[in-house]
């Protein structure tokens, strides 16, 4: 890991990402705004009323295997439901998280198929701004599993390589692009981006340029810095 | 009297057996390798965030780009995803064909593999004869989607036309030529003994260390664990095909070649029943021009050539596109096999590993 890592928060290399990107921006003539003023003035009129947000229909566990591995977790599960056919429960994030990931574990789910780090912070209804889903699968009772832990700004969550080993890209990949800190492993470094990449592109503040243009710029300074 | 020192060796990202931008920094103690660590990430496109701007439809393009050699499994995945989010009832001549194609396409990634993987070994002749049959396959690809790679094939809800005229008798083309042609591959290699050296006992991985990787696809199956979704989790028109699951025991890369192998004979047993038992209909439901889904989430996920491809989706019932949409690539997974897999071999090993674990880096890196 590089030692800007160490010392800046996520926070703070986002924030130096957008100052990063100000001084690239051409500053705006009073012409250029001049332009902008008329539109805000008039604003548009009154579209026809939006029509209502469908929602997922959620439902309660049901199945035996679910009503078991509720039972085996007890009131470490904060919240459960099946939406779509699929079976989710909701973990608390803290130092007890990885026990109840290997009780899960214990319970057969031997299979962990991806982890999915979400940037909740546009989605209306989310109680914190990042998720983390553990998509888990068990081989021999072919049943499906999926775990969310929800994280503030700046939250690490205890890793859980040491239960499955796959879990290694995985939680790399999280951090690499969504800035999700994992604690209790080593090797947490970037995998995809390069080492020297600032901020992370999955998070919702950044558009899909914002990265790649401060890293270009910083390239062609260094290669005429180098000439 | 002789110094031993472990030194470092960059393999790639140009090296022509990696399959494409894929990095080892290898470390060896002569020619034996201590310790591997695969440097990814030289093809990342930022194909996931990417999609959060796109529409459902347009993000269908990007997902070609994923495992490029099959694209047609990614459309599959995909489009099935959005389908479990929209609640939608596709009609049975759509899933039979969507399932008939899928297999073509299992065929032909099963063809590159074994040419590339036999190519690596030093059997060059394989590689001239399963390019010959790929490119059977991608002609047929061409006449129903107008792509030979990247297919972009089927829509939400169905098909995107019907099946086209001539169709049919291609495929019974390749069903009556090509388990000869099999027999030509396995007459070229499966008793070979420079093949059987240099692939039995190389690239060991036992069923539960393979489980506990993640690892998916014909290299677990190679181990003998019986995991294929598509009979775990019957999608399409896999619950009604007679067909059967290839598992070996040998858990090296002889067993995940026998795998593949009986995997392609198998694919064929599904296309001539889906062919036969085509049934007639409409191919396409009637589906909304522009597509809004349900708020909520769903992961999907379906046996791709390479392994278990799932899709995490997230709508927030607002837009016309993915809030949030991840790839769970097989490739990227099952990398992570290589290092127990070669860690103890020489230095030539390592290219039959990186063959028998079929990575496409478009999926690693996204």
């Amino acid at each position: 890991m590089t030692e800007e890592k160490k010392t800046k928060t996520p926070e703070e290399q986002v924030a130096s990402l957008k100052e990063g990107m100000k001084k690239t921006e051409p500053e705006k003539t009073p012409a250029a705004s001049k332009a902008e003023n008329p539109a805000e003035a008039n604003p548009k009129p009154a579209g026809p009323p939006k029509p209502a947000i469908v929602e997922q229909e959620h439902g309660p566990a049901s199945e035996d295997w679910q009503k078991k591995l509720l039972d085996a977790l007890g009131d470490k599960a904060t919240e459960s439901h099946v939406a779509s056919g699929e079976f989710t429960i909701v973990l608390e994030n803290g130092a007890a998280f990885p026990e109840t990931m290997a009780l899960i574990h214990e319970n057969g789910y031997d299979y962990l198929s991806d982890i999915s780090s979400v940037d909740y912070s546009k989605y209306e209804g989310a109680p914190k701004r990042f998720a983390l889903a553990y998509h888990l699968f068990s081989v021999a009772g072919n049943h499906r599993l999926r775990v969310k832990v929800f994280l503030e700004e700046g939250e690490a969550v205890p890793s859980v390589m040491h239960i499955w080993a796959t879990a290694d890209f995985h939680e790399r990949e999280a951090f690499d692009l969504m800035g999700i800190v994992f604690t209790g492993r080593e090797g947490l470094r970037r995998i995809l981006l390069p080492e020297d990449w600032i901020g992370h592109p999955l998070r919702k503040e950044l558009s899909k340029n914002d990265g790649n243009a401060a890293y270009t710029a910083r390239l062609v300074r260094k290669v005429r810095e180098d000439a | 009297m002789f110094k031993s020192e472990v030194i470092e060796l960059n393999m790639g990202p140009q090296h022509p057996s990696t399959h494409g931008v894929l990095r080892l920094k290898l470390k060896l103690d002569g020619e034996s390798i201590v310790d591997v660590s695969p440097e990814i990430g030289y093809l990342h496109r930022g194909v996931e965030k990417l999609a959060e701007n796109f529409t459902y439809l347009q993000a269908l393009n990007l997902t070609d780009r994923l495992d490029y050699v099959a694209a047609i499994s990614n459309n599959l995945g995909y489009i099935e995803t959005l389908e479990k989010l929209g609640e939608v009832e596709v009609p049975r001549k759509a899933k039979y064909f969507r399932t008939l194609m899928t297999e073509l396409g299992r065929l032909s990634s099963h063809l590159l593999w074994l040419a590339t993987h036999a190519l690596d070994i030093g059997a060059m002749t394989v590689f001239l004869y399963a390019f010959r049959e790929r490119e059977f396959i991608l002609d047929m690809f061409e006449m129903v989607t107008g792509g030979r790679l990247l297919t972009t094939a089927f829509r939400y809800g169905g098909l995107k036309d019907d099946i086209p005229e001539g169709f049919e008798r291609l495929v019974r083309d390749l069903i009556q030529i090509f388990p000869g042609r099999l027999a030509d591959y396995e007459a070229l290699l499966t008793k070979n003994r420079i093949w059987m050296k240099r692939t039995k006992q190389v690239g060991v991985i036992s069923a539960g260390e393979a489980i506990n990787l993640g690892l998916s696809g014909p290299v677990v199956r190679g181990s003998g664990v019986r995991f294929d979704i598509r009979k775990a989790e019957p999608y399409e028109a896999y619950g009604e095909l007679d067909w059967e699951m290839a598992v070996q025991d040998g858990c090296d890369t002889y067993a995940r070649y026998l795998v593949r192998l009986e995997e392609m004979r198998q694919s064929l047993r599904i296309v001539e029943q889906a062919l036969d038992g085509m049934p007639e209909g409409d191919f396409c439901t009637k589906a909304p021009n522009v597509l809004k889904l349900p708020k909520g989430e769903v992961y999907h996920s379906i046996e791709a050539p390479k392994g278990e491809l799932g899709y995490y989706l997230i709508s927030d019932g607002k837009g016309t596109g993915p809030y949030r949409l991840k790839v769970r690539g097989p490739s990227f997974v099952n990398l992570q096999g290589l290092k127990p897999m070669i860690t103890g071999h020489l230095v030539a090993d390592v290219v039959a590993v990186i063959g028998t674990l079929d990575v496409v880096l478009g999926e690693v890196d996204r």
